[in-house]
């Protein structure tokens, strides 16, 4: 009964974002041009689709490249192929790279290596544990997906969590340690979490290709700064009752040659992303080693390759193509006279956007959130570097509510915190996260010559 | 179509019945059947996806190969997994109980699929 009622919004939902569009293309004021009117009504069509997730992700990825092709091309030059390059990209090559190095962690159970290896050495106090398990986390969620880091430390921490004394406040400060400090983990390389791939396609697209290595220098500071605002925050929310905990780490046979070889392929693979300036082969093409290495050696079988996540590429890829509709159509331009962004300073601009990020990112995917307000604030013409990184990264503060990102939708799947819970920590954590970007990264980012 | 029934050993009609679970690297798990009274085979299943009595825990281990997009879904699936599965359980055994089901188990499984 329940799951019929859901059907049936989604339906009406639907429904409501092709009335949009029509709507947008009828009534759109009249100093708009056609491709403009049509871009608006695939935009809407898109935010709205992406807020209700009436259709999955992919779908409305493929839902976009279909109305672009079909109502937008014919408006400027008829050449739908704009359109579909995106969705093979060296963006999306990149990160299927980054997907390959994740299912060799995953399979060959070094992710669970490393994190006990790591944690090993945390000691007992329940501070130095929590902070242990968010810097791991963190680490590890910048190679692998925030989801899946975030299914692997849950199961790490769980144990702990049970011998807690039921009530004790520390049980949460963990459960909830853990996916925020996944979703921040995301922004410390490009691979790390898909709004990444946004950023760096728009910057690519202006002329300013940010390496492997560069991206990191501009963005780990940052996370590192964060993570420790995440932890002072649910230390200060839910303070430890216990003055002890022991972390009960499972004992891992020693490697075999297998895990060895694989392990030597992904750190080489790392390697050869972070030296492109040295040998100069683009970090996307790099991307292909670990494939061939891995997949050629039948070390990760046709199964793995099967199920890497291809809707995850395929709703960047969505997100890219409306991006490229955006630009070619004008819609970009517009928006920003016509709601008066142009008039504002820089600075204001981009504490704007920063915030508006943050909050639609709590209410739909940090991709789509990326992917609707990048290419706008491009048209500023500006700075680009700084405005697609400050507003990538807000995007990735979805700290309010289980529905805010997967990754949190886990956590809250434990039943031990409550939605006042992540809501309470979460909104501060936003908050001090948005104006870390919009401070700290901006007057970095200008240190650094940007 | 919903239905439910309890398997029976072909040979002797006993429904008391042991699991062997058996694993073998690059196959998926299966499950052999084999009936506790007469010793006879009764069924193999192939498995697709566990979970054990700690839902969350299967979910999780289920998790740490994925990268999940849809937020608002993943919340509903994810309650739906952990709370849906003793609820199922307990209609499948009232449906069981009531053994209204006589079909065999390759027609029942041939028939759902259309
Ligand atoms: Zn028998």
């Amino acid at each position: 009964m329940k799951l019929e009622r859901a059907s049936l919004f989604r339906a009406l939902w639907t429904f409501l974002s092709f009335f949009f569009l029509w709507i947008s293309i009828r009534y759109a004021p009249g100093d708009m041009s056609g491709a403009q009117k049509t871009c608006l009504g695939i935009f809407v069509l898109a935010a709205f689709l992406w807020v209700t997730e009436a259709i999955p992700l992919f779908v409305t990825s493929f839902l976009i490249l279909a109305l672009q092709s079909v109502l937008l091309a014919p408006h400027i030059d008829g050449n739908y192929r704009v359109f579909l390059a995106p969705f093979f990209s060296s963006t999306i090559l990149l990160f299927l790279g980054g997907f390959v190095l994740a299912r060799g962690l995953a399979r060959y159970h070094l992710d669970e290596r490393m994190a006990f290896y790591l944690l090993d050495k945390v000691g007992d106090s329940p501070g130095r544990i929590l902070l242990g398990m968010m810097a791991v986390t963190a680490f590890l969620s910048m190679w692998m997906s925030n989801t899946a880091t975030t299914a692997l430390m849950i199961a790490v921490a769980y144990p702990l969590v049970r011998q807690l004394e039921p009530g004790d406040p520390f049980a949460k400060a963990i459960i909830l340690g853990i996916p925020f400090s996944a979703n921040v983990g995301g922004i410390g390389t490009p691979i790390g979490t898909p709004p990444n791939a946004i950023a760096l396609s728009a910057l690519k697209e202006v002329g300013i290709n940010l390496s492997f290595l560069r991206w990191m220098v501009l963005t780990v500071p940052l996370e590192l700064f964060v993570l420790l605002v995440i932890y002072w925050v649910l230390m200060l929310f839910f303070r430890p009752r216990t003055g002890k905990v022991k972390l009960s780490l499972e004992k891992m046979p020693p490697p075999e040659r297998r895990e060895i070889f694989v392990s030597g392929v992904l750190a080489l693979t790392v390697l050869l992303w972070l030296t492109t300036g040295l040998h100069g082969v683009p970090s996307s093409v790099i991307s292909v080693f670990p494939v061939l290495a891995l997949f050629g050696t039948g070390l990760l079988r046709r199964e793995d390759f099967n199920s890497l996540g291809w809707d995850v590429l395929f709703v960047i890829g969505g997100g890219l193509s409306l991006g490229v509709g955006v630009h070619r159509s004008g819609l970009d331009g517009w928006l920003l006279t016509s709601l008066g962004f142009e008039r504002l300073g820089f600075y204001p601009l981009l504490l704007i956007f920063a915030f508006l990020a943050a909050l639609l990112t709590n209410f739909m995917s940090n991709t789509s959130t990326a992917a609707l307000l990048v290419p706008i604030v491009l048209a500023i013409g500006k700075n680009p570097l700084i405005l697609s990184l400050g507003i990538a990264l807000s995007a990735s503060a979805s700290m309010l509510l289980p529905i805010s990102t997967p990754p949190n939708a886990i956590a809250y799947g434990s039943g031990l915190i409550k939605v006042k819970d992540m809501a309470r920590a979460g909104g501060v954590i936003t908050f001090i996260f948005v104006i870390a970007v919009s401070t700290i990264g901006y007057f970095y980012w200008k240190l650094l010559g940007f | 179509m919903k239905t439910a029934k309890f398997e029976k050993c072909p040979r002797c009609g006993s429904s008391e019945l042991q699991n062997i679970f058996y694993v073998e690297s690059g196959e998926p798990p299966r499950v052999y059947v084999r009936c506790a009274k007469c010793g006879a085979f009764v069924a193999r299943y192939t498995l697709s996806r566990y979970t054990s009595d700690q839902p969350y825990e299967s979910l999780l281990r289920m998790l740490r190969r994925c990268s999940l997009t849809d937020s608002r879904r993943s919340v509903a699936e994810i309650e739906a997994f952990t709370r849906g599965i003793e609820e199922k359980f307990k209609e499948a055994l009232r449906m069981a109980e009531e053994g209204g089901e006589k079909r065999r188990i390759e027609e029942i499984i041939d028939e759902s699929e259309d």
